[in-house]
């Protein structure tokens, strides 16, 4: 099957399956963030910061790609 | 926070404890922490949530970092994989007329969710925490996404501490578990795969000693 000449049904199904998946993966970037602030009141030492910093950075990196996605796709 | 950077501190904090740098004639040091650190005597800028007044972090523990070596392997492999993955795809099973930006899109989801990967063994390992205290000893457990588990016992009800060292990675890299007996209901602690188990052992031991010999 020739795929540039799918249906455009078909390529919106794509669409939406490609958001939802990158979607809850979202989900689960914005989770991290959440468990990283939990156990930032349990220990507290010095490289902590560093840590804080990439977590964020994989939310923000996932959020954009899911906007990425919504925009091209 | 509650962490400090301050080199005056640090060699004050240093000498406020000169005479105390000995337990049950075991020497501890004084270790600055960095992102990796597995094993750190007295450390400087370590702080934890029900720490009291006047009690001092003796030993802070991760698990060993060679532990992390399998993770960190298939991570590697997960970087160079769309190497190959994509012109295997294109030469072989003959799909090179999908467009452009599906592939844009697949590739860059495959590194976000290859450094999610990476991020959440760091995490599993970053937060799993032993600490031994001059009053007692703390297991902080990271063991999945949204659940913790902070466990102590104090030296006074500790009966017995042993530990094992077996494998060949165990030692090559002097890591082994540590096993705490404690009285009554408290549960018994483990402490897995940390650095120097014998020194650790022989730490807790004689602070357990020294309580006792108090009471």
């Amino acid at each position: 099957m020739d795929i540039p000449n799918l249906s455009i049904l078909v390529q919106a199904g794509v669409k939406i399956m490609a958001l939802v998946g990158i979607g809850l993966y979202v989900i689960f970037a914005a989770i991290m963030v959440r468990q990283e602030h939990l156990m930032d009141k349990v220990i507290d030492e010095t490289f902590e910061p560093v840590f804080r910093v990439l977590v964020a950075i994989h939310l923000i990196a996932a959020i954009g790609l899911w906007i990425v996605a919504f925009v091209i796709l | 926070m509650m962490q400090s950077n301050d080199h005056s501190n640090y060699h004050a904090h240093q000498s406020h404890h000169h005479n105390e740098d000995k337990i049950d004639d075991i020497p501890l040091r004084y270790d600055r922490m960095n992102l990796f650190t597995c094993y750190a005597e007295r450390p400087f800028g370590v702080k934890f949530e029900t720490q009291h007044q006047g009690e001092e972090v003796l030993i802070f523990m991760r698990p060993h970092w060679a532990i992390n070596i399998p993770w960190v392997i298939f991570f590697i492999f997960l970087i160079f994989a769309p190497l190959f993955i994509v012109p295997f795809s294109i030469l072989v099973i003959g799909v090179s007329d999908i467009p452009f930006k599906y592939y844009v899109v697949g590739i860059a989801f495959w590194y976000l969710a290859t450094f999610g990967y990476a991020l959440l063994n760091f995490t599993l390992w970053y937060y799993n925490l032993y600490i031994v205290t001059n009053e007692r000893v703390i297991d902080i457990d990271f063991l999945q996404l949204l659940y913790k588990r902070f466990s102590e016992a104090r030296l006074s009800n500790i009966e017995d501490v042993t530990y094992t060292a077996g494998g060949f990675f165990a030692a090559l890299f002097n890591y082994g578990n540590i096993y705490i007996q404690t009285a009554g209901q408290v549960t018994n602690f483990e402490f897995d795969y940390i650095p120097k188990p014998a020194h650790v052992m022989k730490v807790i031991g004689g602070l357990v000693r020294k309580v006792h010999h108090k009471t």
